[in-house]
């Protein structure tokens, strides 16, 4: 479905990934592993054109993608919960789902996407008034994540969900995102430091360590491979 | 008290409908019940103004983008409207749509630097010069322009009672103008400009099309700006650079949206009101005035940070919200 070609990125002229290929099948989840500055963010970018690639090439179903701009990556049905949430804070939370379904021209479209992604997390339904910068940092997230599914995507790239969240909220989280996966074949890349909990819903896993891939394989043997043991997993 | 408090909170929509009714039709009785022909020419620039910082409020108030260079937009309306019928003979009904297209055109010029400098300061300081680049054009090709000695008996677009006939016309406009307005906010495109204010790169993950929303609305406001201003040349017949493309207009339209309330709907009429009349009124005290007017600007910019609206806006809603809350607990 996705496939990242051997792409090299620069913040200005300091090299941030070199040389990394991954590629996703449909339906499947597969995470990214690393560090800070492991360049985990910056692949996303790159993925989404936020950040121009120096070399190197992304198809999207057999398709080129990475030198179209970042809007049109909405309408091929991929979806980007960004690091951080980013939500508009002084929007109500109704108005963050609705931007969510920006492309959307087709008003039915958008209510029953509404309706799914308040059937995903019903207490939406109550907030919808409330501006979405006094919700709790897990409930940003479940928000930030309801936006992110108002497309319906096919692809849905987090980017550290669990960033700073309580472990109970985490747990909430990724059971939503597995529940996401099975019930409508959505495929997930998911860009996690919290290697345990990300790998065990995870189909594949690629791990990056300054902006190089090390390691790649299936969640099992990640977890079970030593390198994760020491690097990720304090064992 | 709580009614009242529940009616504001559940009603709002109904309230804005009522009061821009309401005020509409004060607009239009005024000219029976005002007798000196110099307030109905005050009360014009009031409608000139708010139409133009309404423009300006939609691209720095709700898209995030401040040009300062949004002068020219109304000057090169004013000047093509002005040059095409004193030249070519043209009647101004055609060519103040013409001017408005060409300040539409200049408006689409003006926001392309904007889309590549994704800072602020940087916005100011291109759109300001591309701003100065127009007035110079015009003060320096006397040949066609008249240079800084500028143009006059430029034709009317009425005849017999201008005054009153020009300030239905400029009430229609002003109409048009804020229905256009509050249909933009309130579209998709509305909650997208105020989602690129806030986090354009959330904006864009999101799938909004920055560049092409940011020409967009720089070219409707443009247009705007450029249909008044070509109004404003008819009606004043006479136009110099300094008055139409000068800067002093820019510190107007800024004053005015900051006073008013920048990024809602009714704060840059309510700024141009204030102080265009203001202004007027105080004209005895000749450039004394000027103090006062500092003096507003740094009042606001102090105690009001919203300007007046917004401030207004939020005091009552909370208030509002505030005395049902009281209201339930005590019901408990």
């Amino acid at each position: 479905m996705l496939k990242v070609q051997s792409i090299s990125a620069f913040y200005g002229d300091v090299r941030s990934l070199s040389d990394v290929s991954i590629e996703i099948k449909t339906g499947e989840i597969v995470t990214i592993l690393g560090s800070n500055g492991a360049g985990k963010t910056t692949l996303i970018k790159s993925i989404c054109s936020l950040l121009p690639i120096r070399s190197g090439a992304i198809y999207y179903n057999e398709e080129r993608i990475d030198t179209m701009p970042p809007y049109t990556r909405v309408d091929m049905g991929i979806s980007l919960v960004p690091e951080g949430r980013r939500l508009f804070p002084d929007m109500s939370v109704m108005d963050n789902l609705l931007l969510g379904a920006y492309p959307i021209r087709d008003k039915k479209k958008v209510q029953d996407a509404l309706d799914w992604v308040i059937s995903l997390f019903p207490w939406l339904a109550q907030r919808g008034k409330q501006s979405a910068g006094t919700l709790s940092g897990g409930e940003q997230q479940m928000c930030a994540i309801a936006r992110g599914l108002m497309i319906r995507p096919k692809l849905i790239i987090f980017d550290e969900p669990s960033l700073g969240l309580a472990p109970v909220i985490v747990d909430q989280i990724f059971d939503t995102l597995s529940k996401i996966s099975q019930e409508n074949n959505t495929t997930i890349l998911l860009v996690e430091q919290n290697a345990q909990t990300a790998l065990e819903i995870s189909d594949r896993g690629y791990v990056l360590e300054n902006g190089h891939m090390v390691l790649e394989g299936d969640s099992k043997t990640l977890l079970a491979s030593p390198e994760i043991q020491k690097s990720y997993l304090g064992l | 008290m709580d009614r009242l408090s529940r009616i504001i909170l559940y009603h709002r929509k109904q309230i804005a409908l009522a009061s821009s009714i309401l005020s509409v039709a004060i607009l239009a009785a005024l000219p029976f019940m005002v007798t000196k022909i110099y307030y109905i020419h005050v009360l014009i620039l009031c409608m000139i103004y708010s139409c133009i910082t309404s423009a300006w409020n939609l691209i720095a108030g709700y898209a995030g983008v401040f040009s300062f260079g949004f002068q020219a937009l109304f000057g090169t309306g004013a000047y093509v409207s002005a040059l095409l019928s004193i030249h070519l003979g043209w009647s101004p009904w055609i060519t103040m749509w013409i001017g408005a297209l060409a300040s539409m055109c200049i408006g689409a010029l003006v926001a392309v630097p904007s889309l590549k400098l994704k800072q602020l300061p940087y916005i100011c300081i291109a759109t300001l010069c591309m701003g100065e680049i127009i007035r110079l054009i015009a003060s320096n090709f006397p040949q066609i322009t008249r240079g800084e000695s500028g143009l006059s008996q430029i034709p009317k677009l009425f005849d017999g009672n201008i005054k009153v006939k020009s300030y239905y016309l400029m009430l229609l406009i002003l109409i048009l103008t804020m229905a256009l307005v509050i249909k933009i906010v309130g579209s998709p495109m509305g909650i997208s400009l105020k989602a690129m204010r806030d986090s354009q790169e959330a904006s864009e993950s999101l799938g909004i099309d920055i560049s092409g929303t940011k020409i967009r609305i720089y070219m409707i406001g443009a247009f705007i700006a450029g249909f008044v201003g070509a109004f404003y040349a008819h009606y004043m017949n006479i136009l110099t650079p300094t008055s139409v493309l000068g800067t002093a207009l820019m510190t107007q339209y800024v004053a005015m949206s900051l006073i008013g309330g920048m990024g809602t709907i009714v704060g840059p009429v309510l700024g141009s009101f204030t102080i265009t009349a203001s202004l007027e009124l105080l004209r005895k005290l000749e450039d004394q005035r000027l103090i006062i007017y500092a003096l507003l600007i740094i009042v606001t910019i102090i105690f009001l940070r919203n300007g007046i609206w917004g401030t207004l806006k939020d005091v009552v809603i909370s208030s509002a919200e505030k005395n049902i809350r009281n209201k339930k607990q005590g019901s408990l």
